[in-house]
């Protein structure tokens, strides 16, 4: 992918090169019928000028040829603006020669772009005031322009008119071929980034996949030697281990099956824990969906796994049916879980390894207990 | 004679469970197999009354892929029983006829339940 990148930069970098090439190629053999005019006409001041200007083209050539890019593309422009201002006055506008203006910029910007805007604005400011300062002298006769016959200004025109008009194709062809290039590129990088995108996902399924997979043979472990076991604690403490490495297992689920991977709502896990109580005398109230809000992924498992304690707790000392509320909210600046039942149960006990989780759970979301507990029971979990 | 129970599973565990759990039911497992082409196969030649089928197994063939080769001579019930359960492949797997799907790990209690729904027992 880098590799490809590099090879854009240098491609489009060799379309300005081409566009220098060409656009040289142009201004010298233009600039050289000029010369050759005053030649004959024995006019040596503006020969001497124009043969000055060749040689700046030249040596922009010269300098792009041998990859001084940059002196390349700042001699083609300064000979722009200096040949621009000397033909201006030297043969007045009356032969088409301020039509260049309308090139100069456009082969600024082409030639600079947005790259470095402060030597664009610049040049752009220097286009301007060459035009202002022709203008100016032409208008106000401060230099007298060499009277030249009139099939000679016809024949000018024609060939500035024919100048200029190249230069536009070429700054037009370089502005397509960039444009189709950007275009191209665009499409490639949009590609590449769907390709990306598409192997992500594939391994965030496949990730997903692998850790229910790793969860389900540890739960079937379990089972395995669930069907094995006599002794009746034994069963009850590795029947509690199965519940909370299901509960992960069912965490893991919902983060998966949730479009935000950052966020989940406590909500459809205990839909799940709900029916895994209800058949043991619990009746489990919950509110409506929409009263609840997504919770960090980060405080998820814990917070799950200590509503999963507290009511596998209190369903391990019931003998008759009871009915659970849990509910979500905020107090002050925490945020809450309400487990409440219609009996004064104990939600836990002080000397079981169902207290020690819990302590360890509430430890890590740095959260608190609100327990009251006299006809009937209210356990506020706030993180 | 109890019902024959084919299960594909490429998970040894998981499979040993689902075959507990089939057998304390006092259903027989005619097979269990690991592949997609395995289960073609196996149903063909032994044509069990219910398979119990993951998704991702040890081929190329998905289980979906292989009840869909299956449902084209056999209308046996499958039970999905997989770890992926995304809606495009839960959708997958229910739109075949006869089909039902449990999420892995598998809850004994739900699995037994269904199994009696299916072969109506």
């Amino acid at each position: 992918m880098k590799i490809e990148n590099k090879n854009t930069v240098s491609e489009e970098f060799n379309y300005r090169y081409v566009v220098i090439h060409w656009l040289n190629i142009t201004f010298i053999t233009f600039a050289s019928l000029y010369l050759l005019y005053f030649y004959l006409q024995k006019e040596w001041a503006p020969m001497l000028a124009i043969a000055g200007i060749i040689s700046v083209f030249a040596s922009s050539f010269y300098c792009n040829l041998t990859h001084r890019h940059t002196a390349s593309k700042f001699l083609i422009i300064g000979g722009t603006q200096i040949g621009n201002f000397l033909f201006s006055l030297y043969i007045g506008f009356n032969t088409g020669i301020h039509m260049y203006n309308l090139t100069a910029p456009l082969i600024t910007f082409l030639l600079i772009g947005f790259e470095n805007k402060k030597q664009l604005y610049l040049t752009l400011a220097i286009n301007i005031l060459n035009f202002l300062l022709q203008f100016y002298i032409v208008e106000n006769h401060l230099i007298e322009s060499i009277q030249l016959p009139n099939y000679f200004i016809g024949y000018f025109y024609k060939v500035n008119l024919i100048g200029v008009m190249i230069s536009l194709i070429v700054l037009t062809y370089y502005l397509a071929s960039t444009n189709g290039h950007i275009t191209k590129l665009l499409r490639i990088k949009n590609e590449s980034l769907t390709h990306s995108l598409n192997e992500k996902e594939l391994l965030l399924t496949e990730l997903h996949h692998r850790v229910k997979n790793n969860l389900a043979q540890i739960s079937a472990i379990m089972n395995l030697q669930l069907f094995n076991l006599e002794d009746k604690t034994a069963i009850n403490t590795l029947e509690n281990t199965l519940k909370r490495v299901n509960m992960i297992a069912i965490i893991q689920e919902n983060i998966y099956q949730n479009e935000a991977l950052s966020k989940i709502t406590l909500h459809s896990i205990v839909q799940i824990l709900k029916k895994e109580l209800e058949k043991k005398l619990l009746r489990i109230d919950l509110p409506s969906i929409e009263a609840e809000e997504e919770i960090d992924i980060v405080k998820a498992l814990p917070i799950a796994l200590l509503i999963n304690e507290f009511l596998m707790n209190i369903s391990s000392n019931i003998s008759n049916e009871v009915i659970v509320k849990i509910s979500f909210g905020k107090q002050n600046e925490y945020a809450f879980v309400e487990i409440s039942a219609n009996q004064a149960i104990e939600p836990y006990q002080n000397n079981n390894i169902t207290h020690d989780i819990i302590e360890a759970l509430l430890s890590q979301l740095k959260a608190k207990i609100e327990l009251k507990k006299e006809k009937e029971l209210s356990l506020k979990i706030l993180y | 004679m109890a019902n024959q129970v084919l299960i594909v599973e490429d998970e040894g565990i998981i499979a040993m469970l689902n075959k507990r759990i089939v057998e304390k039911m006092g259903l027989q497992v005619c097979a269990s197999v690991t592949s997609g082409a395995d289960a073609i196969k196996t149903q063909a030649s032994l044509e069990p009354d219910l398979i119990l089928m993951d998704i991702m197994l040890d081929d190329d063939i998905s289980g979906i892929e292989a009840m869909q080769e299956i449902r084209k001579t056999s209308n046996t019930p499958v039970i999905f029983i997989s770890a992926n359960s995304d809606r495009s492949t839960y959708e997958k797997a229910i739109s075949i006829s006869n089909s039902s799907f449990l999420n892995k790990p598998v809850d004994i209690d739900s699995l037994k339940e269904k199994i009696k729904a299916v072969l109506e027992f």
